[in-house]
């Protein structure tokens, strides 16, 4: 039985001993039970699971649920982690995320602009900014009215910026697979937002 | 701020990343839910590491598995000719009738 982990007492977001280290000597360290090399792994890809869970789900409660499962289940695994493997963390945890996503929303209907989740900072208030929150319901809005496979797709490849590659070791696809999704993906976007009759100029 | 031609991929790219809906998530959220994850792995138990069998280890249990089948097989061949033996080969039997059967037997026959 592997030790208890042991807290440490650090807040998530100071800065932590590890940060020089690899995430396979993270999760080495984790594996042993320690909990503040586990805490630099949320730093590191905490924020990107969310944001793939968040554009996903539209909603921030199952968003929150999503990730935390997810790095429990990185928790449980970690001892079992093979560095040969091919995966690198943020693909593993990735794809963990995307599935954990697709069987908790596979019966859901995309929702309504309208129902798109609340996504105005309560700090902001000037007019930008208002604008910006809105756009964003917007956009999310247009992911959710996606297939599940092309949304992750557009996700994981303009939003955070992952390269074709990366997007389709994540996604178990070929490169060409993924290139086909994105496709499809800004097609459909572009269609939705003729129908919403943004595309015009001056209309965004 | 000059408006973005949608019908341009590197347009669209930049438009959804300007206005991704998970473009702002609060400091204070993440570190919610970090503090949340860390307080279940604390009460959540780790799966065992794959046990690693040496090479030593792996060379005794196949000496094992070799001497177990050897064993084995001298024990179902020790039957077969204990069943086939001829029934004057008794210790209560005189040695040179003993030895006269033994002769007539088929096993020695064979060897004559």
């Amino acid at each position: 039985m592997p030790a208890s982990p042991q807290r440490t007492g650090q807040e998530p977001d100071l800065p932590l001993p590890y940060g020089e280290a690899s995430d396979f000597a993270l999760l080495q360290a984790g594996a042993r039970g320690d909990s503040a090399a586990f805490s630099e792994i949320l730093n590191r890809y905490l924020k990107n699971m969310l944001a793939l869970a968040q554009r996903f789900s539209g909603n921030t409660a199952d968003a929150d649920e999503v990730v935390q499962e997810a790095f429990l289940r990185l928790w449980v695994h970690a001892p079992r982690w093979n560095a040969e493997g091919g995966a690198t963390l943020k693909t593993w945890l990735s794809r963990v995320v995307m599935n954990l996503c697709i069987d908790r929303y596979r019966l859901k209907k995309p929702i309504a602009l309208d129902d798109a989740g609340e996504l105005v900072d309560p700090a902001a208030s000037s007019f930008e900014a208002m604008q910006l929150a809105d756009r964003r319901r917007m956009v999310q809005h247009l992911l959710l009215g996606l297939p599940d496979r092309q949304r992750i797709a557009i996700s994981l490849a303009y939003l955070d910026e992952m390269s074709v590659n990366d997007v389709a070791k994540t996604m178990d696809l070929t490169a060409g697979a993924v290139e086909s999704l994105l496709v499809r993906a800004r097609r459909s976007l572009r269609k939705r937002l003729n129908d919403l009759g943004l595309m015009r100029e001056g209309d965004l | 701020m000059m408006q973005p031609d949608l019908n341009r991929d590197s347009d669209l790219m930049t438009w959804l990343r300007q206005n991704d809906p998970a473009g702002e998530i609060s400091p204070a959220r993440l570190a919610n839910l970090s503090e949340r994850i860390l307080q279940k792995t604390a009460i959540t138990p780790q799966s065992e590491a794959t046990p690693r069998v040496s090479a030593a280890a792996a060379l005794s249990r196949a000496q094992n598995a070799s001497l177990m089948m050897g064993g084995l097989i001298m024990l179902v061949l020790g039957l077969f000719v204990g069943q086939n033996l001829p029934t004057e080969l008794s210790p209560f039997v005189a040695p040179s009738e003993q030895s006269a059967a033994l002769l007539a037997s088929p096993w020695l026959g064979a060897l004559k």
